[in-house]
């Protein structure tokens, strides 16, 4: 007999180095990206300081700003000093980017938790209503407004939403994070409606499924009523199956909040990353882009566990 | 195709006709500006209003949709290739290489798909066919995925280890039976994929990452409209209104060619009995019985119960007997109103149960009665207890439900289970059949019911745990008084149990009455052909082959590796046995026992084999347990017989008369050979399997379990077939669980146990335990009690 070494101990642990490993290629794949892209921050500063745009300014400040080391060096020593917190100097600001991104996660983290929570409550009234509706008419609704809302693109949702409520009837702030959680209804929904419909979607089919299986025919013919069959049963069931669809669409949130943020203007990491992006901004790019990454990977990875812990079937195949 | 679906199509059509001959249509008129026509509101000069350049709307639309074609198509095409490819490479392969693909495709999944496309638009400068490329760089890995997921699945059905057992190389399974199979899927995801790279081209364009203005662009568009979202909200509404649709459209439209592809698989065959309700006298039934008079059952149209009359006094046990198909578990359904809520059912007639009448009593009264007066326990397929909760909770819910006066405990011990308190903790998918059905027994006395009815309560089940079934069933019937009706087609079973017997045909009763009088004189003809399938004379006896050995296998070994951390398993702990020429040798034993590897090592399909296996032919066939699954589901009987002669290298001049002879020694005719598999009986099923594995002219054929899917009128019918082809046809290895179905057929009984042969029969006295067990299980179900009355083993 092999030796028994594990338990759940193990396979988090086991889970965890995977989603490090993950998080390090991801590193050197957008490290690989920036290093074959056109132009660089030395350009962007040089543009901005003004004066006639020369190849010998370019190269002083490249190699002021250590651009023009060999790229495996500049990522060893990135990885390096990433380790001990230091995760370099925005050229654009001049400041320490790891204090900036820390001031950025805050934001980013309320409005992704915020439209996870619209996204849940959303995905389970859809599911729900699909399946529990005796009549045609309110499940036909809700199936042509879900897909009416993954059909339409976050911003131009977005430009609606602030024309109505925030111009015409003034009941939200237009732009940025003044006025607390008033500031946050209308990211959260653009964020979360359309995760939502997607969530509904997928948990609806599901729990159509799963209402054909017999043990819902064993729990009927045992005396239960339909809507315990349909809650206390079905919708475990469905959800468990559900929860690696969910993780992914969850996790794509994180990509949301660049659009969101951008629409809303919400100083978020979001934000950050395109305007790093913008500005050809190396070390601010790859520690947004990486953190962003991060998010995407442990939600996937929770919900993988979340799916394992909860339905034994699930274990060998996660 | 229903008006929506058409209304998608034409949207479509109407994108990738803009899309493909835009500039011929606007003539370039799109960046035209007229400042003196600026934000001019929709009318008959320009149909969507103009915007703020004074540039017509209309045209701008249907120009803005090249871009988003040309990204479609770009995407799609890059999805198929990679994604496609990355899956059958990884499925088809397997191994160290799946694993690393695996990780390739997790590595682009864990990236944030808008994020990279960003981070690519960004770098590699913002264009159309940039965002394409971007785009079609992260949107593959669900491709891989569902496609890695289906090859994988379909290599290891039986119907493609059944073309390669008949000689057929890698690439024809690969492009003529797994690849087509993967259209359904992969359409309903590329219509997915479609609507999502419209939505994102156009957010990239806001992020400033896609085409720029004054290109025409359905997100430069909207993003140009925005500061006119009260002024012109046209400027607004038409571009939106243009991404929205086309990408609704595409969902849409892959929904139903997604279901398309897939046909077959999900539809189920209605039958649909018609003819006026048999108007049968009930006898009158006082107490706690149940009588069934005159029910109608309608689902979705089609009658499946064509008025049912049938009386179980209480206290008493009822056998519902019939072919499969013929009404029987449709009867129960529809009196208990079972029928899941979106079947149109309709029912008429009456079911009185202890005196409630349930027929017209809505769906609160019906609850009242269900669990508490009567109980029903459906067929168990695997999937009849709640995958996610441990036993003892699903036991206590119930018995709270009923304020029963039994734990879970006491249920699990009144079912015959050992060690209710280890049971109690385990989950449905830990038991072991028998023991399920136990469970579910237990589940249905939680409410103390006046009647139970169980249906099919031992079909998933192998002979020896079926005695205990039935034993259990009669002892809880003794001890509690309950009123009984069981619902089967093994006669044997229902003469074991019943005091009265219902005969169903074609969703109505034909005979009933006492058990002994219907079954010694059978009045209508499906009860005769049912009594002669439960009783099947013995084979006229006759000398043993002895020919030249011609198979031997010596000390064959499989052993499994452990899951989850557990010790490996031992499949098979080293059998030896020779097949004669001319010879039908079984290997009966109880489910686990390693009959399955056994038939799989000998066909040589089991990787995990040691030891030898001499054969003195060429060809070696296997008929797999599961007829459903042993062929493709797309391919009809006709074709699927004539790529099994081609691969026998018959001359194709030849095929048409060797199929029509094929069909005909399985007894089946013409008009089968165009159905697919989903069209044809059980019965009909197993016999196209049958000619497919003799199409290759085998010189051993080995049938796993051949029969335990059919039921019993059809298991006779083909069991007579069967019998007909020795001689003339191949040798034969016969595995089943049942030892009185394979002594009708086998010289020779090999008896297997724990991954051994350990007896044979028909020599020596001395008998292992596993044979003592075998030949009880075989007692019990074979002699009608009619002319054994209380024979009952102890």
């Amino acid at each position: 007999m092999r030796p028994r070494w594990g338990g759940p101990v193990a396979v988090v642990a086991g889970r965890v180095a995977e989603m490090a490993a993950l998080v390090l290629v991801i590193s050197l794949v957008s490290f690989g990206l920036l290093c074959l892209t056109r132009g660089d921050a030395a350009t962007s500063v040089v543009r901005e300081q003004g004066g006639p745009v020369t190849q010998e300014r370019i190269a002083a400040e490249r190699h002021r700003l250590g651009l023009d080391l060999p790229p495996h060096e500049r990522y060893v020593d990135m990885l390096g000093r990433a380790v001990t917190g230091d995760l370099g100097v925005s050229v654009r600001t001049g400041r320490p980017v790891a204090g900036e991104v820390v001031e950025r996660i805050g934001p980013t983290l309320r409005l992704a938790l915020a439209g996870s929570l619209v996204a849940v409550l959303l995905g389970l009234a859809i599911g729900l209503v699909e399946n529990a509706a005796t009549g045609r008419v309110l499940p036909a609704v809700s199936r042509g407004l879900s897909l009416l809302l993954v059909s339409v693109p976050a911003f131009a949702l977005a430009f609606a939403l602030v024309d109505q409520f925030s111009v015409r009837l003034g009941w939200f702030p237009t732009q940025g994070m003044a006025g607390g959680l008033r500031a946050l209804v209308l990211p959260a929904l653009v964020l979360g409606l359309p995760a939502g419909a997607a969530l509904g979607r997928v948990l609806s089919t599901r729990l159509r499924e799963v209402m054909a299986e017999p043990y819902l025919v064993m729990a009927r013919a045992q005396g239960f009523s339909r809507g315990a069959c349909l809650l206390r049963t079905a919708l475990p069931n469905a959800a468990v199956t559900s929860l690696v669809v969910a993780g992914n669409i969850l996790a794509a949130l994180g990509t949301g909040t660049l659009v969101v943020e951008e629409v809303f203007g919400w100083p978020g990491l979001g934000s950050y990353l395109i305007s790093a992006l913008r500005y050809r901004d190396w070390q601010p790019l790859q520690a947004s882009v990486l953190l962003l990454s991060v998010v995407v990977i442990v939600s996937r990875g929770a919900s993988l566990a979340l799916a394992a812990l909860v339905d034994p079937r699930a274990r060998s195949t996660a | 195709m229903r008006v929506r679906h058409a209304v998608a199509a034409g949207t479509v059509a109407a994108f990738v006709v803009a899309g493909v001959a835009g500039p011929l249509l606007t003539g370039g008129r799109e960046r035209r500006t007229d400042l003196g026509r600026a934000l001019l509101a929709p009318g008959l000069d320009a149909w969507l209003g103009t915007d703020h350049l004074g540039r017509d709307e209309l045209v701008r639309v249907v120009a803005g949709a090249r871009g988003s074609v040309v990204a479609v198509g770009v995407v799609l095409l890059m999805c198929l290739l990679l994604g496609g490819g990355v899956g059958v490479v990884a499925g088809w392969r397997g191994g160290l290489l799946d694993r690393a693909l695996l990780r390739l495709v997790d590595v682009v999944t864990s990236v944030p798909t808008l994020l990279l496309g960003l981070v690519l638009a960004g770098l590699l400068g913002g264009g159309p066919v940039q965002v394409a490329l971007a785009l079609g760089l992260t949107l593959w890995p669900p491709y891989a995925r569902v496609v890695r997921t289906e090859t994988r699945l379909r290599r290891g059905e039986p119907s493609n280890q059944a073309l390669r057992l008949l000689g057929a190389g890698p690439a024809r399974i690969l492009l003529r039976h797994i690849l087509p199979s993967l259209g359904g899927p992969v359409v309903v995801l590329l219509g997915i994929t479609a609507a999502e790279v419209i939505v994102a081209v156009a957010t990239l364009s806001f992020l400033g990452l896609g085409a720029q203005p004054p290109a025409p662009e359905w997100g430069t568009m909207l993003v140009e409209s925005r500061p006119y979202l009260s002024t012109a909200p046209w400027l607004f509404l038409a571009p939106a209104t243009a991404v929205a649709a086309v990408a609704v459209a595409g969902n849409l439209l892959a929904d139903r060619l997604g279901g398309w592809f897939t046909h077959g698989t999900t539809r189920t065959a209605g039958k649909s009995w018609t003819g006026a309700a048999a108007k049968t006298a009930a006898a009158p039934e006082p107490g706690g019985g149940l009588r069934i008079a005159a029910l109608t059952v309608d689902v979705n149209g089609a009658r499946v119960v064509a008025g049912a009359t049938l009386t179980a006094p209480p206290g008493g046990t009822l056998a519902i007997v019939g072919p499969s198909g013929s009404g029987k578990t449709m009867t129960v359904l529809g009196a208990l109103g079972l029928f899941p809520p979106h079947l149109a059912a309709r029912v008429g007639g009456s079911a009185r149960v202890a005196g409630h009448e349930l027929v017209g009593l809505g769906e609160a009264g019906l609850r009242a009665v269900r669990g508490r007066v009567v109980a029903y326990v459906p067929q168990d397929v695997g999937s009849t207890l709640n995958p996610l909760r441990r036993v003892g909770a699903q036991l206590a819910s119930a018995v709270t439900l009923h304020s029963g006066s039994r734990s879970a405990r006491e249920l699990l011990a009144l079912v015959g289970i050992e060690d209710p308190e280890r049971v109690a903790r385990q989950r449905p998918g830990e038991l072991s059949g028998g023991m399920r059905q136990r469970v579910l027994l237990a589940l249905a006395l939680a409410g103390e019911p006046q009647v139970l009815i169980a249906d099919e309560p031992t079909s998933a089940l192998d002979a020896t745990a079926a005695v205990g079934v039935v034993e259990l069933l009669r002892r809880i019937q003794r001890r509690l008084g309950t009123t009984l009706v069981v619902i089967t087609h093994e006669l044997g079973m229902a003469a074991r149990l019943a005091d009265t017997i219902a005969v169903f045909d074609a969703g109505r009763v034909v005979e009933s009455g006492p058990a002994s009088t219907v079954l010694s004189r059978p009045g209508h003809a499906v009860t005769r052909s049912l009594v002669a399938a439960a009783d099947l004379p013995d084979p006229p006896a006759a000398p043993p082959p002895s020919g030249p050995p011609l198979l031997t296998a010596r000390d064959l070994r499989v052993t499994y590796p452990g899951r989850d951390r557990r010790p490996p398993v031992t499949a098979l702990a080293g059998v030896g046995l020779t097949v004669r020429r001319g010879e039908v040798v079984a290997v009966v034993g109880n489910s686990g026992c390693g009959k399955s590897t056994l038939a799989r090592a000998l066909a040589g399909i089991e990787p995990r084999r040691a030891g030898t296996v001499t054969m003195d032919g060429q060809r070696i066939h296997l008929v797999f347990q599961d007829p459903a699954a042993a062929l493709d589901r797309r391919q009809a009987v006709g074709p699927a017989l004539d790529e099994a002669l081609q691969l026998h290298r018959v001359p194709s001049a030849r095929i048409p008369a060797r199929r029509t002879a094929l069909l005909e020694r399985v007894g089946l005719t013409g008009a089968h050979a165009e159905r697919r598999p989903w069209q044809l009986s059980g019965g009909e099923r197993q016999r196209a399997v049958l000619a497919r594995a003799l199409a290759g002219e085998p010189d051993l054929l080995i049938l796993d379990e051949p029969v335990s899917a059919l039921d019993s009128t059809h298991r006779a019918a083909f069991i007579r077939l069967l019998r007909q082809l020795r001689g003339d046809g191949p040798s034969m290895l016969l595995i089943s669980h049942d030892l009185g179905v394979v002594e009708q057929l086998a010289d020779r009984v090999l008896v297997m146990h724990a991954g051994r042969i350990v007896d044979e029969l028909p020599a020596g006295q001395d008998r292992h335990p596993v044979t003592r067990d075998l030949l009880a299980a075989r007692d019990y179900f074979r002699h009608l009690p009619t002319a054994d009355p209380e024979g009952v083993p102890s």
